[in-house]
């Protein structure tokens, strides 16, 4: 390989430009794979690609000469269009020589920028520019990167191992500018699995994309990291908690926060303290209550509890057939007391959840296992609302299979 | 009152609905290691908490009901006692502690001080009666210049959720989020449960005057 880029070199613009070009598509496994620092110079693409990766990689055949010079005013260390697409450094004399020294560099990169964006992603290491381009936006990159950004980004591309992360490769005083820290976040961590080819598994670490302007040593990352967990759970209280959307600020609504959950154990409280004066003698005449009030049509007391059902439409029964019928026995043996009150209650429980009735005819089919006196209290019930006395078997069987659920 | 409960029920549909997709899309972003707030919207678990409320109620009663089975003569004396109505809240957070299926903290640390109590009461049973039960020692009074107040408001917090005291601000804020959809749950089912109970026992005083 070094030899042939060295017989490139020696050869003349264009025989490098290709043996670069040769050299480059496989330069992601090469180096991606085995995160060989290029500043060594190790050659890492040995292939002979040939002419297909010409074709491959670009177009444009410009593109090869200016990929070159950008190579030339990376500096040695980057080896020259290594920066770019991770090769090795090809007798940088020789490209130094052929190619000028680093004072191109700005004027080169921005023109090399956009086809140096469009050779990186047909490497399919894709990468984010880092000026205000934002999370995950790399397959854009090519159309609108920055130059200053992409200069920087093709500085740091040599650094393609993911554990590298201190060892910015010193930058070239010209070119580079502004936010250094980002892009090597950039380098460093590929996103969370966002190149087209995710070459480099991903190790222990937590991927984290870092933005412009933004400090990169492992403490503030993993402050920031911290940080966006932080807000994540944050958003989620905040659609908890009601009224949280106008406080801004954690402080602000962590005080919200702890007056909400405060009310609502007050208000457990009270209710426990409502249900424990509750009659206690209801739990034992609970069938026969149920049936008297049933049984009197249209009672005014209760009509509070019809009115509930009356509000609410039957909910599709969804894993409701077989695990009611073979509940349905038991049920009503061992539980009469219970049962009418678990009807009543889940009717109370069916006005805070009003579903779509979509399964009548299979309740009608269930309600043939009924027994005698709760068919009556559907009758009842039928005179009030059609579609609630129906669906007044499905939620008995719900609660039923809410008892089994219970149970394993 | 129909028009708006049915109001309010729709609202609370949507609102569960938009929850549980939201729940959804949250859940995938965090793993789905730990319950997600969303899953005490759903019906199921809001009947499956009535259900073992109700038991738990019924076992409340039954348990305070026979020693003072004497006395009960009229409701009120049995009932209006702070003692029964903490037993039946205690009652109901362990029904929700235990509808919770013991992925978060605060269940845990119900069921946990639950069991406690009930091993600390039966060995003071088997010993000596009278035994005060176990407190840990509070923290010692006597602070320096206030923390700042983000900590400040953590630690309210994480004395307010069972369980949660010395839990990192993250998963303080992740357990509250849960323990806030679970006492709405609480809330909703014991408020229909109540209802459901005062009607009945309303007719049942309206119908114990005609004996049948």
């Amino acid at each position: 390989m070094e030899g042939r880029a060295g017989g490139g070199g020696g050869g003349g613009g264009g025989d490098y430009i290709s043996s670069l070009l040769n050299s480059s598509p496989r330069l992601d496994f090469g180096l991606l794979a085995g995160g060989v620092p290029v500043m060594d110079g190790v050659v890492a693409a040995g292939a002979d690609a040939g002419g297909d990766c010409l074709d491959k990689l670009c177009g444009d055949p410009g593109f090869a000469e200016r990929a070159a010079r950008l190579s030339s005013f990376n500096g040695q260390r980057y080896a020259g269009a290594a920066g770019l697409f991770e090769m090795p450094p090809p007798a940088p004399a020789a490209s130094n020589g052929d190619f000028g020294c680093g004072g191109v560099g700005s004027r080169e990169a921005s023109s090399v920028s956009d086809p140096a964006s469009t050779m990186k992603d047909a490497i399919a290491k894709k990468r984010k520019a880092p000026g205000g381009k934002g999370k995950g936006k790399e397959p854009s990159l090519s159309t609108s990167c920055q130059v200053g950004e992409e200069k920087e980004s093709d500085a740091k591309r040599c650094k393609t191992g993911e554990g590298e992360k201190k060892e910015s490769p010193v930058k070239p005083k010209a070119e580079l500018a502004g936010s250094d820290s980002s892009v090597e976040d950039g380098v460093q961590k590929q996103g969370k699995g966002k190149n087209a080819k995710p070459v480099e598994p991903p190790k222990d670490y937590v991927h984290v994309r870092a933005r412009r302007g933004q400090a990169t040593d492992s403490h503030s990352l993993a402050e920031r990291v911290r940080r966006e967990r932080i807000s994540q759970r944050m958003k989620v209280l905040q659609d908890l908690v009601p009224g949280c959307n106008k406080v801004i600020g954690k402080a602000l609504m962590l005080d919200e926060i702890i007056n909400y959950v405060q009310s609502l154990q007050r208000q457990v409280e009270f209710l426990s303290m409502k249900l424990a004066t509750v009659n206690p003698l209801d739990f034992s005449n609970l069938p026969t209550l149920l049936y008297k009030d049933m049984y009197q049509a249209c009672g005014p007391s209760a009509s509070p509890v019809f009115s509930l059902e009356s509000s609410n439409s039957a909910f599709p029964f969804s894993e409701q057939g077989d695990v009611f019928q073979s509940f349905v026995p038991n049920t009503m043996e061992n539980q009469c007391t219970l049962n009418q009150l678990d009807l009543a209650l889940s009717q109370a429980t069916n006005a805070q959840y009003a579903f779509q009735d979509g399964t009548a005819n299979t309740n009608l089919q269930q309600r043939n296992f009924w027994e005698d006196d709760l068919q009556s209290v559907f009758h009842i019930e039928n005179g009030q609302s059609q579609e609630n006395g129906v669906s007044a078997p499905s939620f008995h069987g719900q609660l039923q299979a809410g008892h089994m659920k219970m149970e394993f | 009152m129909a028009s708006t409960s049915s109001s309010a029920a729709v609202v609370e549909e949507r609102e569960s609905g938009r929850k549980r997709k939201r729940g959804g899309a949250t859940g995938e972003s965090e793993g789905a290691e730990e319950a997600q707030p969303s899953k005490w919207r759903t019906r199921r678990v809001h009947e499956i908490y009535s259900s073992k409320l109700l038991d738990a109620i019924r076992l409340v009663r039954s348990g305070s009901g026979s020693p003072a089975s004497a006395a009960a003569g009229t409701a009120a004396a049995a009932a209006a006692d702070p003692q029964s109505s903490r037993a039946v809240r205690e009652a109901a957070d362990r029904a929700l502690a235990v509808s919770a299926r013991g992925r978060t903290h605060w269940s845990r640390a119900i069921l946990a001080s639950h069991h406690r109590r009930l091993q600390a009461a039966r060995r003071a049973r088997l010993r000596e009666p009278a035994s005060p039960p176990l407190r840990h020692p509070t923290s010692p009074p006597g602070k320096g210049p206030k923390a700042p107040a983000l900590a400040r408001k953590a630690k309210v917090l994480g004395r307010l959720v069972p369980g949660c005291r010395k839990l990192p601000f993250p998963a303080l804020l992740a357990e509250a989020s849960d323990y806030i959809a679970a006492l709405e749950m609480q809330v909703r089912a014991m408020t229909a449960l109540a209802e459901v109970l005062s009607t009945v026992s309303a007719s049942s005083s309206g119908t114990s005057s005609s004996p049948a």
